[in-house]
């Protein structure tokens, strides 16, 4: 099976952002980065949010050293390993989409109740799918134009499907 | 004069100074179900919006052209065949002396002022004209935040007369409000020309009603129009305003020219500050009201279509928090005039028994999703979506009448000096002075200070900006910083800032001019500068310093209510005192 | 978890939904088939809600009237009688010395709702004797 991906319909982005609103909530939890993992991004004639394709052969995951990011067939996309980050980035250089970035933040280094310092800390931040979530990506069911879908095998049949019929009465 | 819902059923949808994915996204929403159920999408506007992408027909026009562009319209409308000659002559007035106006715009005699050729011209006019089975323009603060914007309305009005595009469903003018409840304190009163209910201060039948209903002589009542909110700066400076009563706003904030603000509050003898958060405005108080917040009671808004809906309160109020028409009840018993209410329900009672249209709509036919659209006349009316059913007009033999103006130009033209046109706009995950979208977290952490400043491409290679970096921007009134946002949507030479940043607070630059009739400020027009900020890093080092100030600043005048009242002897605690 | 049905604040479309409310905090929002809204919210409505919590993330929430005695003293916590008692004096004093037109008052377009507003202007014209009450429509 493929792996998964949440795609926009740019005829019904009104670029309102309400997705990453969505997408920043979900992942406003203890130990996790609380920011969008799409950006709604817009050219003159274009609004759309982006986000991780999740590619099959995915370029960020066979850029990363440390298999901090790696193919996760249960779920059908890329995921990542947060604790295997050492923050060198080449997955942000290697994304096609530009749909993956790395979050730095300082963290307290404790000796039992002593506070000794600070160090820095990486982490991956680009979409999971939500697959922790009931009801599935908080930006799907988010986007008030109802602009967003999970596309799966199946779907990218279905498209296929219509297109093909459509080349034939072309 | 239609119903949100009832934009998806229109055959056109023009819009026209309004950005609705920005203020308003459930009504964007909306235009994209209109435009997926086929209706013709035509957008005027200098920017590229949203709505624009979607749009059969874009007419980038230039800042500041409303009354000529809509003229040139109408011109195009009458010109071209598409005016509904049965029903001028069955429902307006005024028509000869109207197109007298109109009949010297054609599109190429303004196109230097519009920016839209003679052929956009007329295809707008065919598009709008001809749409079946109705079209609606709906308009924003494009158009109200102008030097002409009543008369801009009146335009629009005779626009879609002649059009024959207004009395039947889903037609006429939609205009949108800025705030969420803007429609209701006009409903209530909350105007210096009108009772509640759009009753006329100055009729002297309505104030003998409101004498009777409030329990006062009727002389107690004042036969003139009170001051406007835009006439406080200068009101309070000549000496003729002494104290300010300011109930849940932010003029330094929100208001032209802050700075003039906050001396204009300066000089006043009394300033009340009823509000639920410290703000740039509260600061300055004599007096300060804690209300109880959104959410912490309940109510009716009325929504931009005239729609009332009831809220409920869904937490206790904190600290020593009242009510708001608790706190100005009791006031008004301190000063002679007892006011005392159990709940908002009597509030609504009263107020409904003194306001023929709003008199159908009890908190019973509002529970849960209900709603009343007014005029909703009896307890059995249903509400009313469309205004001016079958071109029967609030004017006495039921005609509208067509007015016609001139266009001028805007107050503040730009110069050599100041070669910018700067426009104030919103952000869409922010909203009015911000006090309340500003502590929430999420929206915080999606766009946060110092704003932006939206530009051309060709206005910031001039200037050497880059996408993202902090500039300086300055005008006759002050200057700020906010980051530059680069997007080929915006039209060359103007720039436009959101009002919602308190650092790169476009109100410290833009002027204080008002119309001459509803006293509305041109906030869509002032002419500014800007450069580029040389040393980045100082910049964003700067801009996050004010910010971090200006939070401490209100924070510490918060602090005081952290202090107890210093609590005066009593008998009780006269003996232990001695006991010590 | 408690659920108290609300229209939303942030802009005239009037949006309805759900505040989502545990241990007293409003947590969460959830659309309604509201006439405008029809079960769909934009960001504002999904997430604008925490600031009733007094996250203090840009300004805390006022908890205690306050005045200053005199012009440009501290702010200083004082008892509502105090504080209500402290205006309607010095209100009366302005009436008394400059006529009614010298006070000019506000309704409020944001949160606070309708019958509020009808107070307001009530109070304005009944009690102070001022048609001098308007709203932030022009801005």
């Amino acid at each position: 099976m493929g792996n998964k991906f949440v795609v926009a319909d740019p005829a019904r982005c009104i670029g309102c952002k309400t997705c990453m609103a969505a997408c920043l909530m979900k992942h406003d939890v203890a130990g996790d980065v609380a920011d969008a993992r799409l950006r709604v991004t817009q050219t003159y004639d274009v609004s759309a949010p982006v986000a991780c394709h999740h590619c099959v052969d995915a370029p960020c995951a066979a850029a990363c050293p440390t298999g901090a990011l790696y193919e996760d067939p249960t779920h059908g996309r890329v995921a990542v390993r947060e604790e295997s980050c050492i923050g060198c980035r080449s997955c942000v250089m290697a994304c096609p989409f530009g749909a993956v970035h790395v979050d730095v933040r300082s963290e307290a280094v404790r000796m039992g109740n002593l506070f000794v310092g600070t160090r820095s800390k990486a982490m991956v931040v680009k979409c999971d799918l939500c697959v922790d979530r009931e009801g599935g990506p908080a930006c799907i069911e988010a986007c008030p134009t109802k602009g967003l879908t999970l596309m799966d095998d199946a779907g990218l049949e279905r498209l296929a499907a219509a297109r093909r019929e459509s080349a034939v009465q072309a | 004069m239609c119903s949100i819902p009832g934009m998806e059923n229109a055959g056109c949808v023009f819009l026209f100074g309004y950005n609705p994915s920005a203020s308003h996204p459930i009504v964007a929403r909306r235009i994209v179900r209109a435009k997926e159920k086929g209706a013709k999408i035509i957008v005027a506007d200098p920017r590229h919006i949203e709505t624009a992408r979607i749009a059969d027909l874009y007419l980038p026009i230039k800042n500041g052209c409303n009354i000529a562009f809509l003229n040139a319209l109408a011109n195009c409308i009458v010109n071209d065949g598409y005016a509904d000659k049965d029903f001028i002559e069955a429902h307006t007035n005024g028509y000869e002396q109207w197109w007298e106006t109109i009949k010297k715009y054609t599109p190429e005699s303004v196109q230097d002022i519009t920016g839209i050729s003679p052929a956009d011209m007329h295809r707008a006019a065919e598009m709008y004209a001809t749409a079946e089975p109705s079209a609606i323009i709906g308009y924003g603060m494009g158009v109200c935040q102008q030097r002409q914007n009543l008369k801009t309305v009146h335009t629009l009005a005779a626009v879609a007369c002649v059009a024959g595009q207004i009395g039947k469903p889903n037609s006429g003018l939609a205009p949108v409000r800025g705030q969420n409840n803007v429609q209701g304190s006009c409903d209530m009163g909350c105007l210096p020309n009108m009772f509640p209910g759009y009753q006329k201060v100055t009729d002297p039948a309505m104030r003998e009603k409101f004498a009777k209903a409030w329990g006062v002589p009727v002389e107690k009542l004042s036969d003139h129009e009170g001051y406007k909110l835009t006439d406080m700066v200068h009101l309070a400076n000549e000496g003729t305003l002494h104290c300010f009563y300011n109930y849940g706003e932010d003029p330094v904030q929100t208001e032209p020219d802050s700075q003039g603000t906050i001396e204009a509050l300066k000089k006043l003898d009394l300033f009340i500050c009823e509000d639920i958060f410290m703000t740039q405005t509260t600061m300055y108080a004599d007096v300060i009201l804690p209300g109880t917040s959104w959410g912490e009671h309940e109510g009716v808004f009325t929504a931009s279509d005239r729609t009332f809906q009831h809220f409920n309160a869904a937490v206790p109020p904190k600290g020593e928090c009242r009510h708001d028409w608790q706190i100005i009840s009791d006031l008004s018993t301190r000063m002679g005039y007892p006011m005392h209410y159990d709940n908002t329900k009597q509030i609504w009672d009263e107020m409904r028994q003194l306001c023929p249209n709003f008199y159908g709509a009890t908190y019973e036919k509002m529970e849960g999703t209900g709603h009343c659209e007014w005029p909703i006349p009896t307890l059995e009316h249903q509400g009313t979506a469309d205004l001016f059913p079958g071109g029967h007009f609030n004017k006495p033999d039921g005609r509208a009448v067509l007015i016609a103006h001139d266009w001028e130009h805007p107050t503040e033209m730009p110069d050599e000096e100041y070669p910018l046109v700067l426009c104030t706009v919103r952000e869409v995950g922010h909203y009015s002075c911000r006090s309340m979208t500003g502590n929430c977290k999420a929206l915080s952490l999606l766009a946060d200070e110092p704003g932006y400043v939206h530009m051309n491409p060709a206005d910031a290679r001039a200037r050497g900006i880059r996408d993202g970096e902090i500039v300086r921007i300055w005008s006759r009134r002050g200057s700020v910083y906010s980051r530059a946002d680069v997007s080929d949507r915006i039209n060359k030479g103007a720039v436009y800032m959101t009002y919602q940043w308190w650092i790169g607070r476009c109100n410290s630059l833009t002027l204080h001019a008002v119309d001459d009739v509803s006293h509305t400020p041109e906030d869509k027009f002032s002419a500014c500068q800007m450069e580029r900020v040389a040393d980045q890093q100082w910049a964003e080092r700067h801009v996050a310093q004010e910010y971090a100030d200006l939070k401490a600043r209100l924070a510490k005048e918060a602090s005081a209510q952290d202090v107890e009242p210093a609590v005066a002897f009593s008998a009780s605690q006269e003996p232990d005192r001695i006991l010590v | 978890m408690e659920k108290h049905d609300v229209v939303c604040p942030y802009c005239g479309a009037g949006c309805k939904f759900n505040l989502l409310v545990q241990d007293g905090r409003v947590v969460g929002t959830e659309p309604l088939k509201g006439v405008t809204n029809d079960g769909e919210l934009c960001l504002k409505g999904m997430s604008g809600y925490d600031f009733i919590n007094d996250t203090k993330i840009l300004t805390p929430r006022l908890l205690h009237p306050m005045i200053r005695r005199h012009k440009g003293d501290p702010l200083e916590r004082v008892s509502w009688d105090e504080a209500l008692d402290f205006t309607a004096k010095r209100m009366q004093a302005i009436i008394d010395a400059y006529g009614p037109d010298a006070i000019m008052t506000t309704g409020s377009s944001r949160g606070g709702g309708n019958e509020v507003n009808y107070v307001m202007q009530k109070f304005t014209r009944a009690c102070i004797g001022t048609n001098s009450v308007d709203n932030c429509a022009r801005t």
